[in-house]
């Protein structure tokens, strides 16, 4: 079907970059640890009953910016993202909103090791304040999970601030409604699979073109005409099954869906997102993308390509991985 | 030598207007009598020749009551004519069955012949003044007919009555009968020339040669002036009982340039119709949504006029009589909506004789037939089927090899008509017609892991029975019982599996049933009144991956596909009264009464709603009218299913003022202009609020009545009514359409408000069988919610707009040119035309909407057609 309307809306679309390929400022990740935490609430319970039930989370973001070679300064606020789009209704009382942290780290895409962008979100009355004026917003009152937003603010250190760039992410915190509510856990991968132009698959390694060095295990190297296929592999267990309430008094339960997002410096992806949930035709997507290396005439020599992928589950679970991928430009001989 | 001929084309009526307004004309009135005038001996003398065009008011005994002169010539012809044209004498119209006065307009022609000395006669002629036998019949009527024959249109062979048949070597005329019948007495043999005239056709001329042995009997085949003249209109007078409403005939809801013959399209170049984006057929009727208004045909609701994706009408042109909007204050017979209504009516078949229509072009083929069974039965039957599924495969780029590939959108329409006349007794008619639209999608590739096999369906079919006679007094009863379905189907699966993976049916059984008196109670007393009553039950059978915990989720949850069965009914009952009062020569007071019960799954809800329509007549040209009214419209049966809607959301409500003039200087021209207000309140909104129960369970209000707008603007008319030659009209809107919204606690543009709207209309028949036509739309683009930047969503993957304030800026104003020309040939017993509609012949690009980014930094404009010319052929017999 995608094929179909795809020859149908070309001629209308636009010329827009692909947003697979990541060539300027881009917030690609927020991953939360925990990414959601189950209380036990009662009629009884106070402020006080369920903030010594919360933990810190620790929240950090994966950026990058191909175009700029320089640190990145960042701001993280907390605030009910329901009703404060860009948290910045400041000083208002319909919308609180927290500050969570900021900083400037080096360059994402040349520090090595990897800059960390994280901050901690510590159960306090803050926290609470921002919980409280979700609830009062939500018309089951919470039943469903209490979400909170975090939202991070990021630009290129010494450039204008106008030209931030805003990235959300949402928490939860959830009553156990009914008793058998558990907390998610982040999803992972046990590794990644590639298989060039149809040979036997190897194992990608996860390491960052950053990382890349006389001691590591050499990057994946491929040609201009190669097409390359990334499978993750998926460890057992990793869809876990779990429960939520249903507004008439009962609870329903489900099995998660594993999703997969791509990007990369360059090339193109024969699509972007796999995995997930199965579709209204009843197929089951695929896990892996094909890859095409950037036309040889885009790069100059030998290119090191950064792929990042994203994982994501039903319930604001995440985790990323990034790799390095090797290019060899190849003229096609003319016949 | 000169000779003096008058032709008289006498009942080529052009336009004639009933006495009584509402009255149907069920029998035009027949000249049994003419007198031919006196040619001003001055203008003889002087040579000069005329064309007198005369009003001839004749009462219900056919005596001719007075005659007005509409297009003088001057040189003493206009007394002459006035003269002659008071000697008439008509066998007098019948109107809903009855005598009754009737105005006739027709010319009278002053033309002086040059002729060759004449050949020694034959025969002493009878003389003319001898006739004594009926119009058609000429010469001495007591002895044997001689020459004979019927005078019929070249290219439709419909039978021409009232048609003048000379013998110009004799001075012989006779006046052809309904049937076209002519016939000439006592006529000696010998070579004559045999003449027709008639104002709408060719002047005939033929050389005939009458033996001794036998009577010549001879068909004449006259040929319309211009070769295609447009078919003019029959209406009462435009005073009437609606406040406002617009009659477009059915060569004009065909000939408009750029609507490919839709006549939804025509309706939109009317005056208070905003125009639809992407050329849709939606009704959007002074600042109200689409299914705010209703489409009506023969009094019966449906779904809708036309196909998918802004295609063609669902009805053939032939089979409509006529196509009406009401914008606003639309009479009390029409119910259960509060923006506007568009009522067709059919056209019922005729007895006279095997004709038809078939026509092809890039996009479909159709046909139109009807015929005669017996003198009172007659049927007609028409159809139409696409073809673009067999062009698109020329142009689908092929799959891979082992791949499948296949887009086919089909769509069809089909009627058929049987008319039962029972003179007398009334006239009895059924009426099937139907349409479906479906696409067909098939994608599969041995090199993908998925595939998609989709099907959707839209289809509706209405059965019609109508009965209507007279009654004693004045009054007409019309019953009219309905009964049809509406389907839609939309189900997806994989290539190759068995059955469906996902799917949604949606079935609505209507059984609706009308009756209706309408007539004059006394002379100054105007009654309609009547039942309208509807059965309306929806089934929703789906197969779909629903989340019904009613927790708001996280992201796509990996829900199975599970089987739902609902259903709503809506059973409605209204009594309705419109009462026109003439208080006085100038003042027609029409206050309405209508009530309306409704069942909504069990659920009663009651409503009046009263309305009045003053109309002042300043003049013979200048009416004043005003209009307050209350309008109410019952949920769609979703928002009130137990599980998915409320079973206790209202009805909407809807008051509509109007305040306007009418000026109509001659029975061509017109403009009217009008203020409007409309107020709808109760309007059905979708809410995410939801109730704690008293156990401690959750339930989703889904619906409410919170919902409020309000719209108000200007609309102007100038129109040039339909002749043979030519109409036009020039039509321009303002309006401001707002509403409420309650996230935000503001006001703001609804979604097609569109300040101003101007459409401009012209088509004209030179003659030479050529009709040239263009249609120039400019309208303000439609608000949008601007989008000030973006917020990247790292649990979805996806950026998330930041919009500005609601509806605050427009998109550009649309401008558009569209051009039509068609010509034809006639044929003796059929005509063949060659057409070429073209939408937006200046390639104009126009912007309906914008398109972001992934990040919404990055804008396209979505544009509308490009230029698109539609070339097909048709042939009428």
């Amino acid at each position: 079907m995608k094929r179909v309307a795809a020859l149908w809306l070309v001629a209308a679309c636009g010329n827009f970059q692909d947003p697979d390929i990541v060539i300027d400022l881009r917030a690609l990740s927020i991953v939360a640890d925990p990414p959601n935490q189950v209380v036990d609430i009662s009629t009884t319970s106070t402020e006080a009953d369920i903030l010594a039930q919360l933990v810190p989370t620790t929240v950090c973001a994966l950026t990058s910016d191909p175009s700029f070679a320089g640190g990145e300064t960042w701001t993280m606020t907390l605030c009910n993202l329901a009703t404060d789009d860009r948290c910045t209704d400041l000083g208002s009382d319909v919308s609180p909103q927290i500050f969570i942290g900021s900083g400037t780290i080096a360059d994402p895409d040349t520090a090595s090791p990897e800059p960390q962008l994280c901050a901690t979100i510590q159960p306090n009355d803050d926290l609470v304040s921002v919980l409280l004026n979700y609830v009062e917003n939500d018309p089951l009152m919470g039943l469903g999970g209490i979400d909170y937003g975090l939202l991070l603010e990021v630009g290129d250190a010494g450039v204008d601030p106008s030209q931030d760039i805003f990235a959300a992410k949402t928490l939860q915190v959830m009553p156990r409604i009914p008793s058998t509510v558990t907390p998610n856990h982040n999803p992972t991968i046990s590794g990644m699979t590639a298989s060039v132009d149809g040979s036997d698959a190897v194992t990608l390694p996860l390491v960052r073109c950053a990382d890349l060095g006389p001691t590591n295990t050499a990057p994946l190297t491929v040609t201009t005409q190669d097409v390359v296929r990334f499978t993750p592999v998926e460890p057992p267990g990793i869809h876990e099954v779990y429960v939520v309430p249903t507004i008439d008094g009962g609870s329903q339960m489900f099995t998660e869906a594993i999703s997969y997002q791509w990007n990369a410096g360059s090339g193109s992806f024969s699509t972007d997102s796999t995995g997930g949930s199965v579709d209204v035709f009843g197929n089951t997507p695929p896990l892996y993308t094909d890859w095409t290396p950037p036309d040889p005439t885009l790069i100059s020599g030998v290119t090191d390509v950064p792929l990042f992928i994203i994982q994501r589950d039903d319930r604001l679970g995440e985790a990323w991985f990034e790799a390095c991928l090797r290019v060899m430009p190849v003229t096609p001989a003319t016949p | 030598m000169l000779r003096v001929v008058v032709a008289l084309c006498v009942l080529c009526a052009t336009a004639w207007a009933q006495a009584k307004p509402t009255g149907v004309v069920t029998k035009a009135p027949k000249l049994v009598q003419a007198q031919a005038p006196d040619y001003p001996q001055a203008a003889l003398a002087a040579g000069k020749e005329a064309k007198v065009k005369v009003r001839i008011h004749i009462d219900e005994t056919g005596v001719v009551t007075g005659v007005d002169v509409v297009e003088p010539a001057g040189n003493g012809f206009d007394e002459a004519a006035v003269a002659a044209a008071m000697q008439y004498i008509f066998e007098p119209a019948e109107i809903d069955g009855k005598p009754g006065k009737i105005t006739v307009e027709t010319t009278i022609n002053f033309v002086i012949e040059k002729q060759p000395e004449p050949e020694p006669a034959p025969a002493p002629a009878p003389k003319h003044d001898d006739h004594q036998g009926p119009p058609n019949h000429g010469g001495d009527t007591t002895k044997p007919v001689a020459l004979s024959g019927v005078v019929v249109e070249r290219g439709t062979r419909k039978k021409l009555g009232g048609v003048i048949v000379s013998i110009a070597e004799l001075g012989l005329d006779v006046v052809t009968a309904d049937d076209g019948s002519f016939y000439f007495h006592g006529v000696a043999p010998g070579t004559y020339k045999l003449l027709a005239v008639d104002d709408k056709y060719d002047r005939f001329s033929r050389q005939i040669i009458l033996s001794k042995r036998e009577a010549l009997e001879v068909r004449l085949w006259l040929r319309p002036r211009g070769g295609n003249p447009y078919e003019t209109v029959l209406e009462g007078e435009k005073e009437s009982f609606e406040v406002t409403k617009r009659t477009l005939t059915r060569d004009q809801l065909t000939s408009v340039p750029g609507t490919f013959g839709d006549p939804i399209r025509v309706i939109q170049t009317l005056p208070g119709v905003a125009r639809a984006p992407f050329g849709l057929g939606l009704l959007l009727i002074r600042g109200s949504n689409p299914n705010d208004s209703g489409i009506f045909i023969d009094g019966h609701e449906v779904p809708a006029l036309f196909h998918f994706l802004g295609g063609p009408s669902i009805f053939n042109a032939q089979m409509l009589e006529s196509l009406t909007l009401f914008p606003g204050g639309f009479p009390g017979r029409f119910g259960r909506f509060d923006g506007g209504v568009v009522a067709l009516e059919t056209r019922p078949t005729q007895t006279d004789g095997i004709h038809g229509e078939a026509k092809i072009d890039f996009l479909d083929a159709g046909g139109y037939v009807r015929a005669p069974i017996t003198n009172d039965l007659s049927v007609a039957v028409a159809g139409r089927r696409s073809y673009i599924d067999a062009l698109l495969g020329l142009i689908l780029p092929a799959p891979s090899d082992g791949g499948e590939r296949v887009v086919t959108p089909v769509y069809y329409d089909y009627q058929a008509r049987v008319d039962y006349n029972m003179h007398e007794d009334g006239r009895l008619s059924l009426f099937l017609f139907g349409s479906s639209d479906a696409l067909h999608v098939l994608d599969s590739d041995p090199e993908s892991a998925t595939s998609e096999d989709l099907d959707s369906s839209t289809k509706f079919f209405r059965i019609l029975a109508s009965y209507e006679r007279p009654l004693g007094g004045d009054l007409k009863l019309t019953i009219s019982p309905a009964w049809g379905r509406d389907t839609i189907v939309l189900s997806g699966a994989e290539a190759g599996a068995d059955g469906p993976f996902s799917q949604l049916g949606v079935v609505t059984d209507n059984l609706s049933y009308r009756m209706r008196i309408e007539g004059n109670l006394a002379k100054a007393i105007h009654l309609d009144t009547g039942i309208d009553m509807v059965s309306r039950v929806t089934t929703y059978q789906a197969l779909l991956p629903i989340d019904d915990t009613g927790i708001t989720s996280t992201s796509s949850v990996n829900v199975p596909p599970t089987d739902i069965f609902r259903g709503a009914s809506l059973l409605g009952a209204a009594i309705y009264a419109d009462l026109g009062i003439d208080l006085t020569d100038r003042i027609r007071l029409i206050p309405t009464l209508r009530l309306d019960g409704y069942i909504l799954d069990g659920i009663y809800r009651g409503n009046i709603d009263p309305r009045i329509v003053v109309r002042y007549k300043l003049d013979d040209f200048w009416t004043l009218k005003a209009y307050v009214g209350r309008f109410t419209e019952p949920p769609e049966p979703e928002t009130f299913d137990s599980r998915f809607g409320n079973p206790n959301v209202g009805l909407e409500h809807g008051t509509q003022y109007g305040l306007g003039y009418e000026w109509r200087p001659d029975h061509l021209w017109s403009v009217e202009s009008e203020l409007f207000y409309v107020d709808r309140r109760d309007l059905v909104a979708f809410t995410d609020a939801a109730v704690m129960n008293s156990d401690g369970t959750y339930t989703f209000v889904n619906f409410d009545n919170d919902g409020h707008s309000y719209a108000y603007g200007f609309e102007a008319l100038i129109k040039r009514e339909i002749s043979p030659h030519f109409y036009a009209w020039l039509s321009y809107t303002y309006s401001r359409a707002l509403q409420y919204s309650t996230s935000t606690d503001t006001w703001h543009a609804t979604v097609f408000d569109e300040p101003h709207v101007m459409n401009a209309v012209a088509s004209w028949k030179p003659g030479g069988g050529w009709e040239l036509g263009l249609r120039y739309q400019l309208a303000s683009g439609r608000p949008m919610t601007p989008v000030v930047g973006a917020t990247y969503d790292a649990d979805a993957g996806a950026y998330v707009p930041v919009h500005g304030p609601a509806d605050s800026v427009r998109l550009p104003t649309f401008s558009q040119l569209d051009a039509r020309a068609e010509h034809d040939w006639l044929f003796d017993r059929w005509s063949f035309g060659v057409y070429l509609d073209c939408m937006n012949v200046l390639n104009q690009t126009n912007v309906e909407a914008i398109q972001y980014d992934y990040r919404y930094r990055q804008t396209a404009p979505i544009t509308s057609f490009p230029i698109v010319p539609d070339l097909g052929v048709k042939g009428t017999w």
